[in-house]
C-alpha cells in the first residue's frame, strides 16, 4: 500500500485511518511551529516521526491529544480527526479524547503512588468524569472500601484484573508482581517507563503517542521498550517520536520526516529509508544534515 | 628571620590557649559539681580573661596574616568564646548580669559588648584568614565554618531547653498540668492554660489552612496573570511582617464588639488564623510550585480533569511541605501573647470544655467565653505576679515548649508518611 502525504484516502479506506491530519498549523504566540501539515496515521501500525530538534515533532504529537491546550499562547488551526471525529470541535470531551489517545512521555513520570494506584489511576479518573457527567446511581457509588470489588468503569472488569493485564501487556508483571503496593518511584528508569506504558494501556486507548520514550534509558531497557512497541502494534496504533534513525527503521511501519515545522516526506519506512523521494530525506537519514 | 618570630608567637599563643582550655574546663566542671563554691566575681573575671585572650590571639593573627593560621586554632578560639559567653552570662545563679542602662557604662556592659565584638570580629577575621590561606584546603575551610554555623543554633536550642527544664522541672507534676490554680483550695495548676492554647491552635489551624491552601491552589494552578500572584504574594508578606499587637488591636476594636463584646476564644482563633494565613499561603504556593509538571501532564494525558489532577496528584505531593510550613506558623502563634491578651484571655478562667457525656455531647459555648493561655499565663506570673512563684513560670514555659514540640512531632509524622510515599 502506498500512501502519499496530503493525499486523502477514499471513503472506503477511512477504516484504516486512525488519525487524519489536514492542513495543520500550530503557533506559539507569534511563532509558527507547525506549517500546513497533512498526514494520515494508519490503524494498528507503528508510525515514526523523525526530524531534527525543534522541528515540531512534540508539538504535532501534543496537538493530537490536545495537550497543547495546556500551553499558554499555543494555538491550533486546521483539522485533526481521530476515528473520523474532529478533535478540535466544541462538543469533544477532552478527557474522553485523552483516554482514547494515550501518551507516553520522554522522561518516565510515574506518580508518587504505589504501582497498583499508578495503573488504576486512569480508570479512576474516568470514573470521576462519569460521576460528573452521568446521573446513574451505579456510577456515583465509589467502591473504595472494598478494593477487591473495585471495577474499572471503562470496560467493567475488576480493577485487579485490569492492573495485572496492563502490566502483563507492558511486560512488567513478572518484575513487580509481589510489590504492587510499593511505591512506583523505587523502580528503575526502564521499569518506570514500562509502568507508564501500562498505565496508559489501563484506560483502553486505541492510539498511543510516544515522545522519545527511550531516550532517557539505557540500551537494554530501550531494547525492551522497542520489543514492547512491536507487540503493542498488534492491538494499538502507535505514533512515536524518535531521534534514533535505527530505532525508527527497526520498529516502525511508516515514517514521517519533519523539517522546520513542515512535513518533508511520509511513507513506508522501508521505502523511505532505502529510496527516499526527497534529497533532504536522504541527507537527513544518512546523517549529512541536522 | 621574620618567620621564626612568627612561629614563636604562634607557639606562645597556642600554649596560652592550651593552658586556658585546661583552666576553663576545670572551672566549668567545678561549676557543674559545686556551683556555690565559685563566687560570681571570680567567674566574671575568668570569663573576661578568656575573652581578652581570645581577642588578643585574634588580633595577633590579624596582624601577621602571612603566618598561615591553623584552622583548628580558629575553631578552638570560637569554642572558647562560646564557653566564655556561657560562663559570663548564664552561670551566676542570681540571675543575668545585665547592664545598667540608667547609669554609667558598667563593667558588665563593657564585657557584654566586648563579647559580641570579639565574637563577630573573630569569626569574620578567622574566615578571611582561612579563606585566603593557601596552605589550607579552602573546601575544607568552608566545610568547617558551615559546620560551625550548624553548631550554634543547635547549642542555643539545647541550652534553652536544658535551662527551661532544669528550672521548671521542679514544679512539673501530674497535678500541675491537670488542675487549675485555686487560691481557696490551695491548688496550683495550668490545665486551663494548656487547653486554652490547644484550642487556640486547633481553631486557628482549622480556619487558616483550608483558606491558605485554597488560595495557593488558585494561584499556582489556575491564575494566569502574573500580577495576581504578585499582589497576593506582597499582601501575604505584609501580613506576615505586621506586628502581632496590631492584629490584637484590630481584633479588639473590630472583632470583639461584633462577637460578644468581651474576650472570647473564637476571637483569638480568628485573629491567630489571620496571623497564620500568610505563611500558609506562602509555603503552600511554594510547595505546589515545586511539584514537577510531569505529574500534571501525566495525569491530564490519562484523561483526568484538572481538579482530579490537583486532588490526587498535586496536593498529595505537596502536603509534606505544606505541613512543614503550617507547623512553623503554629510554632509562632502558639507563643503569641500580645494579640490574645486583648481579645481572648482572662486569668484564672476554667478550661474550655466542648464535649460532654450527655446529649448533645458537643457544645459551642466555650467558643464564646474567655480562656487562659500558656504564654499569657507565663507573662502574668512573671510580670504581673499573678499566681505563683517564678518556678511556676518556668514550669509553664516548659509545658509550652512541650506543646509546640508535640505539634512538631505530629507534623513530622505526617510529613515522613507522605515522603515515604513520594520519593522523587
Ligand atoms: N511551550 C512552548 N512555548 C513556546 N514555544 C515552544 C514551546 N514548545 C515548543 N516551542 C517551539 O516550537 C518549536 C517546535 O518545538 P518541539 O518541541 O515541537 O520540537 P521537537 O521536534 O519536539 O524537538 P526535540 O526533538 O528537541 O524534542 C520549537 O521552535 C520550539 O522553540
Ligand atoms: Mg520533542
Amino acid at each position: 500500500m502506498d500512501i502519499k502525504q496530503s493525499d486523502k484516502f477514499e471513503s472506503g479506506y477511512s477504516d484504516e485511518v486512525a488519525i487524519e491530519i489536514n492542513g495543520l498549523d500550530v503557533y506559539y504566540g507569534e511563532e509558527q511551529a507547525i506549517q500546513n501539515i497533512s498526514l494520515d496515521v494508519l490503524r494498528k501500525k507503528v508510525t515514526a516521526l523523525i526530524g531534527p530538534s525543534g522541528c515540531g515533532k512534540s508539538t504535532l504529537l501534543r496537538a493530537i491529544n490536545r495537550m497543547n491546550d495546556l500551553i499558554d499562547g499555543a494555538r491550533v488551526e486546521g483539522e485533526i480527526k481521530v476515528d473520523g471525529q474532529p478533535v478540535y470541535s466544541r462538543d469533544v470531551q477532552v478527557s474522553k479524547l485523552r483516554q482514547k489517545v494515550g501518551q507516553v512521555f520522554q522522561k518516565p513520570n510515574p506518580f508518587p503512588k504505589s504501582i497498583y494506584d499508578n495503573i488504576a489511576f486512569g480508570p479512576r479518573a474516568y470514573r470521576h468524569q462519569l460521576m460528573k457527567s452521568s446521573k446513574q446511581l451505579a456510577n456515583m457509588v465509589p467502591n473504595f472500601f472494598k478494593r477487591d470489588g473495585e471495577r474499572s468503569p471503562i470496560d467493567g472488569r475488576p480493577m485487579d484484573e485490569v492492573v495485572r493485564d496492563s502490566l502483563e501487556q507492558a511486560a512488567l508483571l513478572e518484575e513487580v508482581e509481589d510489590k504492587m503496593h510499593e511505591s512506583a518511584m523505587d523502580l528503575s528508569g526502564g521499569q518506570q517507563q514500562r509502568l507508564c506504558i501500562a498505565r496508559c494501556l489501563a484506560t483502553k486507548p486505541e492510539i498511543i503517542l510516544m515522545d522519545e520514550p527511550t531516550s532517557s534509558l539505557d540500551p537494554i531497557s530501550a531494547g525492551r521498550i522497542e520489543d514492547l512497541i512491536d507487540d503493542l502494534s498488534r492491538d494499538y496504533t502507535v505514533l512515536i517520536v524518535t531521534h534514533n534513525m535505527q530505532q525508527a527503521a527497526r520498529i516502525s511501519d511508516y515514517t514521517a520526516l519533519l523539517w522546520l515545522g513542515e512535513l518533508i516526506e511520509y511513507g513506508e519506512t522501508e521505502r523511505l529509508f532505502e529510496q527516499p523521494d526527497k534529497e533532504l530525506t536522504e541527507r537527513y537519514i544518512t546523517g549529512r544534515v541536522g | 628571620m621574620r618567620t621564626d618570630f612568627g612561629l614563636l608567637l604562634k607557639r606562645f599563643a597556642f600554649s596560652f590557649w592550651f593552658i586556658l582550655a585546661l583552666v576553663s574546663v576545670g572551672v566549668i566542671v567545678t561549676l557543674i559539681l559545686q556551683p556555690e563554691s565559685v563566687p560570681d566575681g571570680a567567674l566574671r573575671t575568668g570569663g573576661t580573661i578568656l575573652m581578652v585572650a581570645a581577642f588578643a590571639t585574634f588580633a595577633l593573627n590579624f596582624f601577621t596574616t602571612e603566618l598561615q593560621p591553623q584552622l583548628g586554632q580558629y575553631i578552638l578560639s570560637l569554642l572558647f568564646l562560646f564557653l566564655a559567653g556561657v560562663v559570663l552570662l548564664f552561670f551566676p545563679r542570681q540571675g543575668l548580669v545585665l547592664p545598667n542602662f540608667e547609669g554609667d557604662i558598667t563593667p558588665s556592659l563593657v564585657t557584654l559588648s566586648l563579647f559580641f565584638i570579639v565574637a563577630i570580629g573573630s569569626g569574620w577575621v578567622g574566615f578571611l584568614l582561612v579563606k585566603e590561606s593557601p596552605a589550607l584546603n579552602s573546601q575544607a575551610a568552608v566545610k568547617y565554618f558551615t559546620a560551625l554555623s550548624v553548631l550554634v543554633p543547635l547549642a542555643v536550642l539545647a541550652f534553652f531547653i536544658a535551662y527551661t527544664v532544669s528550672e521548671g522541672s521542679a514544679v512539673i507534676s501530674w497535678r500541675f498540668i491537670s488542675q487549675r490554680s485555686d487560691l481557696l483550695r490551695g491548688t496550683v495548676g495550668i490545665y486551663p492554660a494548656i487547653m486554652g492554647t490547644f484550642w487556640l491552635i486547633i481553631g486557628a489551624t482549622l480556619f487558616a489552612v483550608p483558606i491558605g491552601v485554597g488560595a495557593a491552589v488558585f494561584l499556582t494552578e489556575y491564575a494566569r496573570r502574573k500580577w495576581i500572584k504578585q499582589l497576593v504574594g506582597i499582601t501575604a508578606d505584609c501580613l506576615w511582617s505586621t506586628p502581632s499587637i496590631v492584629f490584637g488591636l484590630f481584633g479588639y476594636i473590630f472583632l470583639v464588639p461584633r462577637i460578644t463584646g468581651h474576650s472570647t476564644l473564637l476571637a483569638g482563633q480568628i485573629i491567630l488564623a489571620a496571623m497564620l494565613l500568610p505563611l500558609t499561603i506562602a509555603t503552600s504556593t511554594e510547595a505546589l510550585m515545586s511539584v514537577p509538571d510531569e505529574f500534571r501532564s501525566g495525569s491530564l494525558a490519562l484523561g483526568s480533569s484538572k481538579w482530579w489532577t490537583i486532588r490526587t496528584v498535586v496536593l498529595p505531593s505537596a502536603i509534606p511541605s505544606i505541613v512543614t510550613g503550617v507547623l512553623l506558623g503554629i510554632g509562632r502563634i502558639a507563643g503569641e501573647t500580645a494579640p490574645i491578651m486583648l481579645i481572648a484571655v482572662m486569668s484564672h478562667t476554667s478550661a474550655p470544655n466542648f464535649f460532654s457525656l450527655e446529649a448533645p455531647y458537643f457544645h459551642i459555648g466555650p467558643l464564646f467565653r474567655e480562656i487562659d493561655a500558656l504564654p499569657y499565663r507565663l507573662y502574668s506570673i512573671y510580670k504581673a505576679g499573678v499566681g505563683g512563684s517564678i518556678q511556676e513560670a518556668w514550669g509553664t514555659a516548659m509545658v509550652l515548649i512541650a506543646l509546640v514540640l508535640l505539634f512538631y512531632g505530629l507534623g513530622i509524622t505526617v510529613r515522613s508518611y507522605f515522603r515515604r510515599k513520594r520519593g522523587w
